[in-house]
């Protein structure tokens, strides 16, 4: 070590600076390994379709709720399928949480879980994403010229 | 033709060409040395201000008359809209939002034109060309990619109304909040912007810089501290802060321009930090056009989000030209910013600010790392990713537990060094209180080791900071006689910066015992009744009466039923709830939750209503959340020192003196 390197490393600034680089590193070894344990794939139904093991991961699956599907208990929506948005991929959501607001019959929701079958997820949340247009299942008020 | 569309976009035309004359004049101003066109340029860069207020008014008069010929308008209202949510319906879409955003830039740069430019003489023209410049960037956008004064070819009898999960009161003042805080980063930047363009970078922005950094930093707190309130108070779910990506977005730029705050004093009194308190007001000014880009992209997923469109790609655009102006501006002066002192010690007030940093960094670092994580794993990997909630738990909990006890300690440290005798003895009694702290927590019965170490910091952090009022109070005494109180209140007027500062660390400290509290000690309850049956919570006895319907009255809700509650202690009854479900005329199967709060000092009954069968069995979840008051408390605690901060009208005459002097600094 010569005589310059050996008097920046005794000076304070690069004290100051070796704190914050340990502390870097605490902080990227804690980041890394919270983001482990809380990762989930974000996939369309088509996409969750085609995975061929589905049961080690956690999912988010972004999808349309069918309308005349949903089961509630107690007026607790238990289980709904949803669908890719043109219709062609439909899969069962089992959901033990609490009913969102605005959640109903055509909403676009993304709902967050673990598979435990091929096309069946069982999530423990669902989000309701907002729209630019809001769905109305009423016809468009009449209308003047 | 519809009068109020033409006049609203006319004046959001004629903005924009005020705006572009402003940035056009500054610039030919300066590189010809003729400061008339500087002049004119200030005052074409305040008429922005003007025209964006006819602007926003007309479609707000739009709103008010049911003008259902302009899109929005037929998009967000309709007629049986009370008042109030009228106005809300004005920041509640797309192109609302972003006319108020816009408009509330123009009349903070207005404001910052008349009050500021004149004392910064160094910066005027740079500081006008620059903010002119990020004014028509954004009013471009309202003009030609998402106009709010679009005219229907058929005129709807009634509109769709607003979005049933606005129809709030806190919509009335948390979006404006969180908006205008997000704006007024802006400000920050183009001083910023003006020392690094002008040369001028020694503390002369700063001095400027002060009251609106402080502003900004205000505002965005307490749209942060509402958008927290607003979640709990109506999205059922027991909680304040969910870390979804638009949260993160919104609290984002509240980190650097906290950090700013703090390591601005460091360059003030020890002439360092210079480079690093430029770069931390771009990246304030950066992660607030990440927001409003993150909000309209289409890039996360979040209940907050607008649907995707052009405007994302505009601010994505918008957000790589400040990122790549501020590092080469950065690069370009910064062999000039030299540090003028270095350390005199690791153990000074100048350190600990320097760690205060270095933390405030690692959560924004965090946040945003976490926030675009899906976009990452997307380029590398080819597959969406997304982090949750448990993440940011774990990574920013160690990480704000490490700032609240720095400020207990940084208040504690002394500027530049100290002999190891005096840190010793200014360390005994602080240190004393926080093993007291945690013994009588652990006897308690608190275990857990981070709600120990976090609530013991906390109280530290209290003691510190009422032992400056004490210790300062007693000096103004002994100084002048005066009695306890008087003493005490002309603290705030000796030092507004200083005590204030300290209130908003005693607000800090209580909402980090309020945030413990409420996470740690968070009882649910999940049961369903039948009408007439009982259940227990937190305590507290809950009886179900059955339910009730009230019909609407006014925005858009069709009905509204109620599951009530009552809720008694020890055979008496304490409280009356009424948690319910909301039906809307226009969203029939789309019904919102009506939460009943029962709060007190010491924790809030949290009721809220699943649903029900057609017997009326009810099911309810039930939170009990211990100190969430404290939490409001605190906030209000912290905006009050807040308040006391900005810089009294005295310190700003001795500024005009000294710019009546100019320094050697000064350019031609």
């Amino acid at each position: 070590m010569n005589a310059s390197l050996r008097g920046f490393m005794a000076s304070r600034r690069a004290r100051l600076v070796a704190i914050l680089v340990v502390a870097t590193v605490a902080i990227s070894v804690l980041a890394v390994s919270a983001a482990g344990s809380s990762l989930s794939y974000y996939v369309t139904p088509d996409e969750f379709a085609k995975q061929i093991d589905v049961n080690d991961k956690r999912w988010r699956i972004g999808g349309r709720v069918v309308e005349g599907t949903i089961v509630e208990e107690n007026g607790r929506p238990v289980s709904f399928v949803i669908q890719s948005e043109d219709g062609l991929q439909k899969m069962d959501i089992s959901y033990d949480g609490i009913k969102p607001n605005l959640f109903g019959p055509r909403a676009f929701v993304i709902v967050e879980g673990v598979a435990d079958e091929p096309g069946h997820l069982k999530a423990s949340s669902v989000i309701i994403k907002h729209e630019s247009e809001f769905i109305t299942s009423t016809e468009p008020a009449s209308t003047t010229k | 033709m519809n009068v109020l569309a033409s006049i609203g976009a006319a004046a959001l035309i004629t903005a924009l060409a005020t705006s572009l004359f402003a940035c056009g004049a500054a610039t030919a101003g300066l590189r010809g040395g003729r400061p008339a066109l500087v002049v004119l340029a200030r005052r074409s860069w305040m008429a922005t201000g003007l025209f964006m207020t006819v602007a926003i008014g007309s479609l707000m008069v739009a709103l008010l008359r049911n003008d259902f010929s302009l899109a929005y308008v037929a998009s967000v209202s309709s007629r049986e809209m009370e008042t109030p949510m009228k106005w809300a319906a004005l920041w509640s879409s797309q192109s609302g939002s972003l006319l108020y955003w816009t408009w509330m830039m123009s009349v903070l740069m207005a404001a910052f034109a008349w009050l500021t430019l004149p004392r910064i003489p160094w910066g005027a023209a740079h500081a006008t060309a620059l903010g002119s410049g990020v004014l028509a960037a954004f009013l471009a956008a309202l003009v030609f990619l998402a106009s709010p004064f679009e005219v229907s070819r058929i005129t709807p009898a009634d509109g769709v109304g607003l979005n049933p999960l606005l129809v709030d009161k806190g919509m009335l003042i948390h979006p404006p909040f969180l908006l205008g805080g997000l704006v007024s980063t802006s400000i920050p930047f183009v001083l910023g912007g003006a020392a690094l363009l002008s040369g001028r970078i020694d503390n002369a922005w700063l001095r400027s810089v002060r009251n609106w950094a402080l502003l900004s930093w205000l505002v965005l707190s307490v749209g942060n501290f509402l958008g927290g309130w607003w979640a709990y108070t109506v999205l059922g779910w027991g909680g304040y802060w969910g870390w979804d990506p638009v949260e993160n977005s919104a609290i984002l730029p509240l980190l650097p321009m906290t950090a700013f705050l703090h390591s601005m004093m460091v360059q003030e009194r020890r002439g360092m930090l210079k480079l690093w308190n430029l770069s931390l007001v771009a990246a304030a000014f950066g992660l607030a056009v990440f927001g409003t880009f993150n909000v309209r992209s289409g890039l996360v997923e979040s209940v907050h989000s607008f649907a995707k469109s052009d405007v994302g790609s505009y601010f994505l655009v918008l957000l790589g030209i400040v990122i790549v102006v501020s590092i080469v501006l950065l690069i370009w002066r910064g062999p000039q910013l030299k540090p003028d002192h270095d350390f005199d010690s690791l153990l000074s007030r100048e350190s600990g600010l320097i760690i205060n940093n270095y933390l405030l960094t690692a959560i924004a670092l965090v946040v945003l790392g976490g926030t675009l994580f899906p976009v990452f794993s997307e380029l590398f990997d080819n597959s969406r990713i997304t982090v949750g909630p448990p993440f940011y738990n774990r990574v920013v909990g160690p990480l704000l537990i490490g700032l609240v006890a720095l400020a207990a300690i940084g208040t504690v440290l002394p500027w530049r060094q100290a002999a190891p005798a005096t840190l010793r003895r200014r360390f005994r009694v602080p240190a004393a209180v926080f093993v007291a702290a945690v013994v009588v927590l652990a006897v308690f019965g608190m275990r857990d080791p981070f709600a120990l170490v976090a609530t013991g910091s906390a109280v530290v952090l209290v003691y510190v900071t009422l032992r400056e009022y004490v210790l300062g109070t007693r000096g103004v005494r002994a100084a002048r006689g005066s009695n306890w109180g008087a003493a005490f209140v002309s603290l705030f007027g000796r030092d507004r910066r200083r005590y204030g500062g300290y209130l908003v660390h005693l607000g800090f400290a209580v909402m980090a015992i309020a945030i413990v509290g409420s996470n740690v000690y968070q009882e649910q309850v999940r049961t369903t009744v039948a009408p007439g049956g009982s259940f227990e919570a937190g305590g507290r006895t809950l009886t179900y009466e059955g339910l009730r319907e009230r019909p609407g009255t006014a925005n858009g809700v069709e009905t509204e039923i109620f599951a009530p509650v009552r809720v008694s202690k020890g055979g008496e009854e304490v409280a009356y709830l009424e948690p319910g479900r909301r039906l809307f005329t226009n969203f029939p199967q789309q019904p919102t939750g009506i939460v009943a709060l029962d709060s007190s000092l010491r924790d809030d009954l949290y009721v809220f209503v699943q649903g029900w069968d057609a017997n009326g069995v009810a099911e309810f979840h039930v939170f009990v959340n211990p100190l969430i008051t404290w939490l409001w408390i605190g906030g209000a605690v912290y905006v009050i020192g807040g308040l006391i901060a900005f810089a009294p009208v005295r310190v700003q005459a001795a500024e005009r003196r000294e710019v009546a002097a100019p320094t050697a600094h000064q350019q031609a």
